[in-house]
């Protein structure tokens, strides 16, 4: 009992300094201003955003000592908080006062910059106040951490791939537009039309290959660690673009050949006798030896010297007579035929197209192509062979001289 | 365009009879053909050398012969292969065992009467092959420089259906009227005159053979219906156009070359042998000989042909000479020495194989 007495009395005594203090200026020297005691707390509304994205985060600040404050603003501290290459922007402007014992609340907006890396930030908000340290007016500042995650577009889509299957084509990705394009412009190279591309199993490995060795080449050449950022509409848009283009410069550049060498070399329907030759004869596949092939194009059968297109596409040729035009004599058509040929087998192809050319030598049909037991009063049928099917063939001169 | 620069166009009847080969032969016999030995003697009288005249055998003068001569006086390789001995015709003839026959030059001049159409040089020249048992009289005529087919196939026809011809500049005649004429003097000078009772053949041999041209060759696949009705005409000049297909009537004569070809209908022929065509060599020379040899082949088969068909069946109806003819006949339409394609088309038909089955069947 004496104790609980003794304690009551004390506390009774320093209640009475304290008043007495707050009352009446004390006579002793000023005592050091304490600080505002101040709480800060910062609450994100969500803490994962994609680049641009916004996340509201309530701010509560709370004044718990009995002097008045004059709170200012809360923004982002950092490196990377201003400027140009800001990566998160978001500043709250307040300029009120709290009251002691007294809490204020604000949103806060937070934007994750083109710039945000796509990893977690643990970002600091600055609360900065003012208050009256004697006759001096001060700034203090409270921090709060807020955590905000950036991902990438489709993150959370990708989280439904198998495992690691998603990073995989993410790795992929530069390259799989490339063997699109790729094989778009191939196909249609090869008359295949404009067909719907894939990407199938048997590409997995050489994309995989392309992949690496482009990583390297951007890791040299960029001298950068960050790969690409595809999280940009714009540099996504331009790695695809670069990337389908090129995929197809070789196909390409083999389609502009091919129609070059379909221009200079490619057998048309209704073909002259001239051109004929010259295309039989002279093309940079133009066999030693010709053979007469007997074939299907559906259910019809078809028969005619086997010739090859620019494109390897199969078309079928008349056998032709050489002969001399009337505008020459004996003696000349003895000596061409001395020059040109051995027997029938030709000599000098070359020769022998240019004189055919100056019309010194004249063609006509000797075995037409057959379409069943119609003949095909054409040197070479083209369009109505195409899918021709070759079940049987014999060695035949293309032309053979007669007098 | 395919120009043609030589063209030989033969054509031959086909005279049989049996005039000499009766069990009761005439006691006259301008020349001996009547039996084996008196063939035999014949073809021994006459000289090697071709100047042996009508004259010279009979001791009158003749109605239309001029020389007569061996068929066979030139070695060649029909001849050798008709008889199978490479020697021929140098030892052992045996004319009437082989069914060898003569032949005679005419006296008369014939001319080919060019109606203006034809701008070519046409070269008759008459021959007559004579048998024991009848004749054939055969024209040869040779057509040079420039022609075309359609103009050779013009040419075939009007020799058949128009007076084409003249014997020593007398009045035109047609090609069925010059074989009367030539038939009239061989009866006087070889057989019986009006009583040879002599039967011919309602259709001739006629043989075309290209020998020579330029600019290239007709594809058969190739000809239009009118190219190839002007083909046909070449093998049936005469009447109605043929009414089959045409392939039908074309005999390949290569497997592989499509341009050696035998156009064929009844006994008549159009070669075309492109191997042959090319100007180097001897190719023309064989030509002319391959178009010699169908000719005298096909002759020689009708004549044996029509022998047996105008004989009797029965063995005992037939005289012993003529007897070994039909024996002789059949042997050489059975195994013929010499064969080529257009003589295989004829042995093939059914006047042919029915003659042979007619002496296997002698009763």
């Amino acid at each position: 009992m004496l104790l609980i007495a003794i304690g009551v009395a004390g506390w009774s005594s320093a209640g009475f300094a304290a008043s007495g203090s707050r009352g009446a200026p004390s006579p002793s020297p000023s005592p050091t201003p304490s600080p505002p005691a101040i709480e800060f707390l910062a609450v994100p509304n969500h803490e994962i955003l994609n680049r641009t994205e916004q996340a509201e985060v309530s701010v509560l600040i709370s004044n718990k000592s009995d002097k008045p404050v004059q709170v200012l603003d809360v923004s982002l501290a950092g490196k990377n908080t201003t400027g140009q290459d800001a990566h998160f922007t978001g500043n709250l402007a307040i300029n009120s006062e709290l009251k002691p014992f007294t809490s204020a609340s604000r949103n806060l907006t937070i934007t994750a910059t083109e710039k945000a890396p796509f990893t977690q930030t643990k970002l600091l908000l600055l609360l900065r106040y003012s208050w009256n340290a004697g006759n001096e007016r001060v700034t203090s500042m409270q921090t709060a951490t807020v955590p905000i995650t950036v991902q990438r577009p489709f993150e959370e889509e990708a989280k439904g791939f198998p495992g690691g299957t998603a990073a995989f084509l993410y790795f992929l990705l530069p390259v799989i537009p490339a063997l699109l394009s790729y094989q778009l412009i191939e196909r249609y190279r090869k008359g295949e039309g404009w067909s719907l591309p894939t990407f199938s199993a048997e590409h997995i490995v050489p994309a995989f290959f392309l992949s690496i060795i482009l990583s390297f080449v951007i890791l040299y050449v960029a001298r950068t660690k960050n790969g690409f950022d595809y999280s940009s509409p714009r540099l996504f848009a331009l790695v695809l673009a670069v990337s389908a283009g090129a995929g197809a410069v070789v196909p390409f550049v083999r389609l502009l050949h091919d129609r070059w060498l379909s221009r200079t070399w490619g057998f048309k329907d209704n073909e002259c006798e001239t051109e004929y030759l010259r295309k039989a004869l002279l093309s940079p596949w133009s066999p030693a030896e010709f053979s007469w092939a007997t074939g299907k194009v559906g259910k019809i059968t078809w028969q005619g010297i086997l010739l090859e297109q620019p494109g390897g596409a199969k078309v079928l040729g008349a056998a032709v007579q050489i002969t001399r035009s009337e505008t020459v004599d004996d003696a000349f058509w003895e000596n061409a035929q001395k020059e040109l040929f051995d027997g029938e087998v030709i000599r000098n192809r070359q020769r022998l197209v240019e004189m055919v050319a100056s019309r010194q030598l004249k063609v006509v049909l000797n075995e037409p192509i057959m379409e069943g037991k119609r003949v095909v009063k054409a040197y070479v049928v083209v369009g109505q062979v195409k899918g021709f099917q070759q079940t049987n063939s014999d060695v035949k001169n293309l032309l053979r001289p007669l007098t | 365009m395919t120009t043609l620069t030589e063209t030989m166009v033969d054509v031959a009847d086909c005279h049989t009879t049996l005039y000499y080969l009766s069990k009761t032969p005439p006691a006259h016999a301008p020349l001996s053909l009547a039996n084996r030995d008196d063939y035999e003697a014949l073809h021994q009288l006459i000289r090697g050398d071709g100047t042996t005249g009508y004259v010279d055998l009979t001791g009158t003068a003749a109605e239309i012969i001029d020389r007569v001569v061996h068929s066979y006086r030139k070695k060649s390789k029909y001849w050798t292969r008709f008889v199978g001995d490479d020697s021929f015709p140098q030892f052992s003839v045996k004319p009437w065992e082989r069914v060898l026959p003569l032949q005679a030059s005419l006296k008369s001049r014939v001319e080919f009467v060019n109606n203006g159409t034809f701008n070519f040089k046409v070269s008759p020249l008459p021959t007559v092959v004579i048998y024991p048992f009848g004749w054939s009289t055969w024209l040869s005529l040779r057509l040079t420089s420039a022609h075309t087919l359609s103009d050779l196939s013009r040419f075939v026809q009007y020799i058949f259906n128009a007076k084409a011809f003249k014997i020593n500049g007398g009045q035109a005649l047609s090609l069925r009227e010059y074989f009367t004429a030539v038939a009239d003097g061989i009866r006087a000078d070889v057989f019986g005159d009006k009583d040879t009772d002599d039967s011919s053949s309602p259709q001739f041999v006629l043989v075309t053979t290209v020998i020579a041209k330029h600019g290239g060759s007709p594809p058969l696949k190739l000809l239009t219906p009118d190219e190839q009705l002007e083909m046909l005409r070449l093998v049936k000049p005469e009447g109605p156009p043929p009414k089959k297909d045409f392939e039908s009537y074309v005999k390949p004569a290569s497997s592989k070359d499509p341009l050696q070809f035998v156009v064929v209908n009844d006994l008549s022929r159009f070669i075309w042998l492109e191997n042959l065509l090319k100007g180097v060599g001897q190719n023309r020379v064989w030509l002319g000989c391959h178009h010699h040899n169908t000719m005298r082949s096909l002759v020689h088969a009708l004549q044996l042909q029509r022998l047996i068909t105008l004989s009797s069946g029965d063995k005992r109806q037939l005289s012993q000479p003529l007897l070994e003819l039909l024996q002789a006949g059949k042997e050489r339409l059975s195994t013929p020495g010499y064969r080529n394609l257009s003589l295989q088309v004829f042995l093939e038909s059914p006047e042919v194989k029915a003659a042979i089955e007619k002496v296997n069947n002698l009763k």
